[in-house]
């Protein structure tokens, strides 16, 4: 078996780990909220973890109003 | 992990059918079942021994989860291979409300790469149900990198590792396939044993993504 682990995130912790991913490779993390509200995944595979994190949150979150 | 007799591997072959059919049972449970089932078949086939995945979801309740490679968030998305290369997975995954609550793929990346966390890739599945950019190319595709033998047929801004060839599902079952028969990484069970299990459950798995 390989190893595996469960990992439960915080809503702020969300916020934290997308911001993270998105500067990780290069994109404001602002513009990565953004674009993840109008379903404009650009950038695909690389900030794929980061937008899969953006869905774990409501779609009124008030970080896509920013 | 090394190759040994078919028996052996029989547990292991039938807690992947029980995940596989958990995956398409649906409800809350099939994201548990869907990392049991990536476990096994990596486990399988080209997973090196100190590989590992991971799934995230939020503390609220939520209908989306996340199956990546790797142990650390703030690490990179890859299952270490046999080979020494590595296996870049994201995948994100939600339940269909208007569909019974069943699990469905909603986005998925898996990246064949040489290092774990750098550009060296060789190749690159990416699927989204939703629109991806813009200009938005097939829903399901394939990325290769590398470059034409014939010059002029891209444009000059236009690397090979751009073009998107289109495909249908690009499910793991596919990325192993791959990895095993064209760019021969070790698999840990016997070729009849993987191959068998890898074509009882790839249709249904197919059915996750359900274009």
């Amino acid at each position: 078996m390989l190893a595996t682990k469960t990992y439960t995130f915080t809503r702020d912790e969300i916020v934290e780990l997308v911001r993270f991913k998105s500067l990780e490779h290069g994109h404001e993390p602002e513009d990565v909220f953004r674009n993840f509200a109008v379903r404009d995944l650009r950038d695909f595979s690389r900030l794929l973890e980061a937008y899969t994190l953006c869905a774990m949150l409501p779609e009124d979150d008030p970080v896509f109003s920013t | 992990m090394t190759p040994s007799s078919a028996r052996s591997w029989s547990s292991t072959v039938a807690s992947l059918r029980k995940a596989s059919d958990g995956c398409l049972a649906g409800g809350r449970e099939a994201f548990g079942h869907f990392e049991q089932y990536v476990n096994l078949l990596f486990c399988l086939t080209v997973a090196h021994k100190d590989a590992a995945i991971r799934l995230s979801h939020p503390a609220a309740t939520s209908n989306v989860w996340g199956l990546t490679g790797g142990h650390d968030p703030r690490g990179g998305p890859a299952i270490r291979l046999t080979d020494g290369r590595y296996l870049r997975l994201v995948a994100w995954l939600e339940l269909d409300m208007r569909a019974g609550r069943q699990l469905r793929i909603q986005a998925m990346t898996w990246q064949y790469q040489n290092a774990v966390n750098d550009d060296s890739w060789v190749l690159r599945a990416d699927y989204s149900r939703a629109q991806i950019a813009t200009a938005s190319p097939p829903r399901g595709h394939f990325h290769v990198d590398g470059t034409l033998r014939q010059p002029g047929v891209l444009g000059p801004k236009q690397p090979l590792g751009r073009v998107h060839f289109p495909c249908r599902q690009p499910t793991l079952e596919a990325a192993v396939v791959l990895l095993a028969d064209e760019f021969g990484v070790p698999t840990n069970a016997p070729h009849e044993v993987w191959r068998t299990a890898v074509a009882e459950h790839e249709a249904k798995s197919a059915r996750l993504f359900d274009l």
